[in-house]
């Protein structure tokens, strides 16, 4: 220490040489490690990772096209939908997602119930669904219970099962 | 002096203290990031051909809108949110005009209206989803480049890149965005962007049982095209200047 | 949940960690001004908290971005932040404002320090004298040249560190006031407001560290140092409080689309922590500052009611930033309604929290018993005239503060002027 007292001392054991350097160190340590981490396809399209879009695009799809995938085999139930009222829905709307059934006929035919809960969610009395827009019934006043799918036919829904016309 | 450090002993104890302290856990995570990057690559390899010529326009005619809420069902489905989980890629409003005021509710999203209430006087739905903004807040705010405009107008998430901050979500105003509860990063309706790649429409669309979501390229002859020619149509919140995509058909003041 | 709310506004996003980070760097902004008005401006009545002011500064500074961090739905990826900045982001600059102001930090505390390493680890035995010894990075030369140099750097980084303090916290609070969606934040006071309660916040902090480890080391508060700490807190929350309240009353004088919303949530959601806690300590602490500034006041009291209103300030800012970045959250953007704050207990919850609160205390520890911010105290600081008065009292500082404060209350009022004997 005695030996630099008034004088002053070699380059590089002076103070800000050496925390220069180890900032230095710091700053090529991270622009290193920092250029490794870019993924490769970041900037291709824009700032952002250019394989995420492949990534969004390769995700599963649930729900089929439309009725017409399942027109190619549902024939007969089609023909009955395109003259009555629910002519204009999907048949996913009611049955739900059916992609695995159309790819793969065998596994589980999308089956539901026509109960309050799946006619009702369009059917039912509330605010809002207005008599012009669809017809509407409360339930339980209407059919005290019974299931809806007792009386008709969700593909011909004004048949009832007597062959009358409600 | 005693403890005299040389040159040689301070550049190497310098390097251990920087290989310790920034190269180990950063160089450890970029690895980690790295590996999960390669799977699920697509085989198109140029986007922009992809893009050309498309401009995704989505259309809600709210007077045809009757509340099923079988397009928060069917979404939820098909984008893997979870059901029982209050977090929606989209949902329906519905607005009453009372008395005391505007009473606007959704309840899970829509899938809960309670049955027999006051049906008389100005009431309706208004189905939401991800405006898909030209000028999107929640691309401007991502810290990370995690959330993207396609060159067709759709904006996505990369979820190998999203740190979760969540500032996107303050960001949205149409409080399209949420947290997925299962992968901890953000999530948003993307009008099945997957689906749509595929010659599909959004699933919201397809079985809407009224035909009150529309969807198609603006930049052909389209079934939106011509509606936004020639209906009155207006976006949500346009003070807000994000010049939202989803255009409504009979958007009341009151909504919000 | 009342009124309407978009669905998914049911999560909070935004929880406690969130709370916590502007205020954790609120105080750092704040502790390091203080340290820079002795540096800079030559406030030379600062000297005995100059080093303390930075210490406290880096470990608060240490605990910040931990809460940030654990506040991640994924956190591993957080150095995304640094490799892919989005430029148009306000949160992508964190990664790189706060480092930069780290490395100032560290580097001022290294320039300060760097006589007293250099002799530590000649005289300090064992693995603590290896620790100073690395610590000094081999650069061993104390001259009076380059203790000289050092001076200057110091110096240099202390203004730098001015700006680079400002710009981080006004940039803290940017990202919320930047935010168009949300009528609570959405205002360009928005990075004033927050600089202003930084500072206010770090003084306040100060204030109890100062005294609490004066407490700890049986050592007399100087009353000088407290006194001016006390003119500065008194200054800057007089601006802090016109602001923020400025920012209210023009909200509501416009009374645009978003002011019934955010009326409702100042008058009916958090009325107490808004009300009370955030304006209410600030006016209360503005009245003791300011008696215990007064000549009549005798000297335990004034410092009581100093640090008392340091305390109070200190809860104020923290009850500000619970004010902003959870309410802004409670108001629905739909403008018709407020979400609710459910007060998590351990995931982003009240405990994990409050160990990020205890957490840059025990770093503070630490960093205390390794670099000990008393060394110069010796070295006789600029005399005071003014207040050359309060000088003797030598009986009142041999017993504990509290028990100086008790007796004055117990004499009631009998404390009126006759301490100063003038």
């Amino acid at each position: 220490m005695d030996k630099w007292t008034g004088g002053e001392s070699p380059f590089f054991q002076r103070a800000y040489v050496r925390v220069g350097m180890l900032l230095l160190g710091v700053l090529v340590v991270f622009g290193t490690v920092r250029q490794l981490s870019i993924p490769p396809s970041f900037g291709e399209y824009g700032r952002y990772r250019g394989d995420s879009i492949g990534e969004n695009v390769a995700r599963k799809v649930s729900f089929a096209l439309g009725s017409d995938d399942c027109k190619k085999c549902h024939q007969n139930v089609f023909q009955l939908v395109m003259q009555a009222e629910h002519k204009g829905m999907d048949c996913q709307s009611c049955h739900g997602p059916a992609v695995n059934h159309v790819s793969n006929p065998a596994s589980g035919a999308p089956k539901v119930k026509g109960d309050e809960e799946l006619c009702g969610s369009c059917h039912r009395q509330i605010a809002g669904r207005t008599e012009e827009l669809i017809t509407t019934v409360m339930p339980l006043w209407h059919s005290g219970g019974v299931e809806c799918g007792k009386c008709h036919d969700p593909h011909q829904p004004r048949n009832a099962i007597g062959g009358r016309t409600l | 002096m005693k403890k005299e450090i040389s040159r040689r002993a301070f550049i190497v104890s310098t390097c251990k203290i920087l290989a310790a302290g920034v190269l180990m856990p950063a160089g450890g995570l970029a690895v980690l990031e790295k590996a999960s990057f390669a799977e699920n690559g697509s085989e198109v390899t140029d986007w922009r051909k992809v893009w050309e010529g498309k401009e995704w326009g989505f259309v809600v005619d709210t007077h045809k809108c009757i509340g099923c809420a079988r397009c928060v069902k069917a979404c939820k489905q098909e984008n893997h949110v979870p059901l029982d989980k209050e977090v929606y890629r989209t949902w329906v409003e519905r607005y009453r005009e009372t008395a005391l005021g505007v009473e606007i509710d959704s309840p899970n999203g829509g899938l809960d209206f309670p049955p027999l209430e006051e049906t008389t006087g100005k009431q309706f739905f208004v189905p939401k989803l991800c405006n898909q903004c030209k000028n999107a807040p929640c691309v401007q705010v991502c810290p990370v480049g995690a959330t993207y405009r396609t060159g067709d107008g759709v904006i996505l998430v990369d979820d190998k890149r999203c740190v979760g901050c969540r500032y996107c979500i303050q960001a949205c105003p149409y409080g399209a965005r949420f947290l997925h509860p299962e992968t901890h990063v953000a999530d948003k309706c993307t009008w099945c962007y997957h689906r749509v790649m595929k010659g599909m429409e959004p699933a919201c669309v397809t079985v809407c049982p009224v035909g009150a979501r529309k969807f198609g390229n603006l930049n052909e002859h389209s079934e939106v095209r011509e509606i936004i020619e020639t209906e009155r149509v207006r976006g949500l919140k346009p003070e807000k200047g994000t010049k939202p995509m989803v255009f409504y058909i009979g958007l009341d003041e009151v909504v919000m | 949940m009342t009124g309407f709310i978009y669905p998914n506004e049911v999560e909070i996003n935004w929880g406690l960690f969130i709370v916590l980070y502007p205020y954790l760097t609120g105080l750092v902004a704040g502790a390091f001004i203080v340290s820079s008005l002795y540096h800079v401006f030559g406030v030379t009545k600062l000297k005995p908290v100059s080093r303390l002011a930075l210490i406290s500064a880096l470990a608060v500074l240490l605990v910040a971005p931990m809460a940030l961090t654990s506040h991640l739905g994924k956190p591993l990826r957080a150095f995304n932040l640094m490799w892919t900045p989005n430029p148009m982001s306000a949160m992508a600059g964190f990664g790189y404002i706060y480092s930069f102001y780290l490395i100032i930090v560290l580097l001022e505390i290294w320039f300060m320090y760097r006589k007293d390493l250099v002799e530590w680890a000649a005289t300090k035995e064992g693995w603590l004298g290896k620790v100073y010894n690395i610590l000094t990075l081999g650069a061993k030369d104390i001259s009076e040249k380059a203790l000289h140099t050092d001076h200057k750097i110091v110096t240099f980084l202390a203004i730098l560190g001015i700006p680079s303090a400002a710009f981080l916290h006004g940039y803290v609070g940017f990202i919320f006031g930047a935010i168009k969606a949300n009528p609570w934040w959405s205002t360009p006071l928005m990075p004033v407001i927050f600089l202003l309660s930084a500072i206010v916040s770090g003084v306040a902090l100060l204030i109890v560290i100062y005294a609490v480890t004066c407490k700890i080391r049986g050592k007399k508060i100087d009353f000088d140092c407290l006194m001016t700490m006390n003119k500065y807190l008194w200054v800057f929350l007089i601006f802090a409080f016109v602001l923020e309240v400025l920012e209210v009353i023009h909200m509501a004088y416009e009374a645009e689309e978003e002011w019934p919303a955010v009326k409702g949530l100042i008058t009916s959601v958090i009325p107490f922590s808004y009300f009370v806690v955030q304006l209410g300590e600030m006016v209360l602490a503005f009245f003791l500052l300011l008696v215990a500034r007064f000549r009549s006041i005798p000297k335990a009291t004034a410092q009581f009611l100093t640090i008392l209103s340091g305390v109070m300030i200190l809860i104020s800012v923290l009850a500000m930033r619970f004010n902003v970045v959870v309410g802004g959250q409670l108001v629905s953007k739909s403008l018709s309604g407020y979400s609710k704050f459910n007060w998590p207990i351990w995931h982003e919850g009240i405990i994990p929290t409050a160990g990020f609160m205890v957490l840059p205390f025990v770093l503070l520890t630490v960093l205390v018993l390794l670099l000990p911010p008393w060394v110069g105290e010796e070295e006789p600081a600029l005399k005071p005239a003014r207040r050359g008065a309060f000088e003797p009292e030598e009986e009142e500082s041999d017993k504990p503060l509290l028990q100086q404060v008790w007796e004055r209350l117990a004499h009631g009022l009998s404390w009126s002027g006759v301490r100063r004997g003038d």
